[in-house]
């Protein structure tokens, strides 16, 4: 059992007073939706000589994904150092001697919205021009050259680990049998290709919902870091062009828009032209199943927690009925569309 | 009178949606409270063919479990063992039993057996098609 509100409060006030090193007063403390996986909590936090608004990240006590709050921090800075749009990271706690659990804090990201699953045109008239902002980005974090710290601290998956990842994870959490989650995962292992260039840092939960933009169109920040890893770029691109993200746009047969926002051959171009890369058309099919057996690992972890009674926030179980249900029919038929 | 429980789990959604999100408004309740309303009301409209799609589909696959004769001695005795416990396993749970089966089965299939494997997976197409859910949307 975590804290609660003023214990919370304390620890926010004890790490700010030692880290300014001055008496910090904490106000306004709020929890909020940021993501199934973690504890999201907006506060001000104020001293004699500065005043921020900030937030806290930290694992709850059952969650969607077990992640690292240390990958995701170090993705945080590393993408916040190359001037990517994202919340600044402050401060890390590991191993939640202060905050209770790990977790960290970053600057609080003023205005914009994430687009909801069942939103349809969530983006309007900008969704074009936001796309392009939004391909550009992820371009330039693929650009990005890994540093030994990258090596040090983020899971390295090529294909192949990255989908024996998620086969553990199906391997752990699977409740009942799941015939459709099996033959994706054979198929996958038997077709599996090689990387389309060098290792690259993956955003890992790169799609719509997951980043904040303005009713004019702007992007405001990329959100959702804790997946993060050095891997295979054609990841992100193909989670991102996932129909689950379509806002009901985009269907099995690879046409409509990626996330409602632009086809996917204008979503490509940006990526390659900010990346310096090239899209691995020969691969895309093997990373479209990926990505339906990627989201049914996740909504099966989800249902696990749920069944399990450790989790209690509605969105695991929301996770574990609608989307599962959406990729078990998807990965279905991918299968017939490869077998035929 | 009592609801049927369709009607129940919409109402119950309207309620959530209604009442208690704009009272929560952007917290982290208000938002939960928004997901509760949406598991009910698909909820709603699941409940109403669940009972009778499920026993359709498990009998369809028992049929196809009972038809396979793979050629390894081993797996047509546990499928043979598996249909023969049906009956001793609890209702809502039979489904989830010949699942196994067919897990197992396809496996096979996929490796000695293009005809059957092609049928396992017809099976599987048309069942999560079937359990497809239509995204929630609350009642004009």
């Amino acid at each position: 059992m975590l804290d609660g509100l003023e214990g919370i409060e304390g620890r926010l006030a004890a790490l700010l007073s030692a880290a300014w090193d001055e008496d910090v007063r904490i106000r306004n403390l709020f929890r909020f939706h940021g993501g199934a996986a973690r504890e999201t909590w907006r506060f001000c936090a104020e001293g004699a000589r500065r005043s921020e608004w900030l937030v806290m990240r930290r694992d709850p006590v059952a969650s969607l994904i077990r992640t690292s709050r240390e990958v995701e921090f170090h993705a945080l800075a590393r993408a916040s150092a190359a001037g990517l749009p994202v919340p600044e990271p402050l401060l890390l706690d590991a191993e939640g001697e202060r905050l209770g659990t790990p977790g960290f804090l970053m600057r609080l990201v003023e205005g914009g919205r994430a687009a909801s699953l069942f939103e349809t045109e969530p983006y309007g008239a900008h969704a074009e021009r936001l796309g392009h902002t939004l391909f550009d980005a992820i371009g330039r974090l693929h650009a990005l050259p890994v540093s030994r710290e990258d090596e040090a601290l983020l899971p390295v998956q090529d294909p192949r680990a990255r989908l024996e990842h998620w086969a553990r994870e199906l391997d752990a959490h699977a409740l009942r049998p799941q015939p459709i989650a099996r033959a994706a995962l054979r198929w996958l292992r038997a077709h599996c290709p090689e990387p389309s260039g060098p290792l690259a840092l993956v955003h890992g939960d790169f799609r719509s919902g997951n980043f904040l933009f303005t009713d004019g169109g702007r992007l405001v920040a990329l959100l959702d870091w804790e997946m993060a890893h050095l891997g295979d770029p054609m990841e992100d691109l193909a989670w991102a062009a996932d129909p689950l993200w379509s806002h009901g746009e985009r269907g099995l047969a690879d046409r409509g828009r990626v996330g409602a926002l632009l086809p996917l051959d204008a979503a490509v171009a940006a990526w390659e032209e900010a990346s310096g890369r090239r899209f691995d058309r020969a691969a895309w099919t093997w990373w479209r199943l990926f990505a339906g057996f990627q989201g049914l690992a996740i909504w099966l972890t989800s249902g696990f927690e749920v069944a399990s009674l450790r989790a209690v926030d509605p969105v695991l179980a929301f996770s574990a009925y609608y989307p599962y249900r959406f990729h078990n029919h998807q990965l279905a038929a991918l299968l017939r569309e490869v077998s035929a | 009178m009592s609801l049927p429980p369709a009607d129940l789990l919409r109402n119950l959604a309207l309620a959530q949606a209604l009442l208690v999100v704009p009272a929560l408004g952007d917290s982290y309740a208000g938002k939960s409270a928004g997901t509760v309303a949406a598991i009910l009301l698909l909820a709603a409209s699941d409940v109403v063919h669940y009972a009778e799609r499920r026993s359709g589909f498990r009998q369809r696959l028992e049929d196809l479990l009972a038809a396979a004769a793979p050629d390894d001695v081993t797996l047509r005795l546990d499928l043979r063992t598996l249909l023969d416990q049906i009956g001793t396993v609890p209702l809502d749970e039979r489904l989830d039993h010949l699942m196994g089966g067919l897990e197992a089965l396809h496996a096979w299939a996929d490796a000695n057996d293009p005809e059957l494997a092609r049928r396992c997976l017809d099976f599987l197409v048309d069942f999560a098609t079937a359990e497809r859910l239509d995204p929630p949307g609350l009642p004009g």
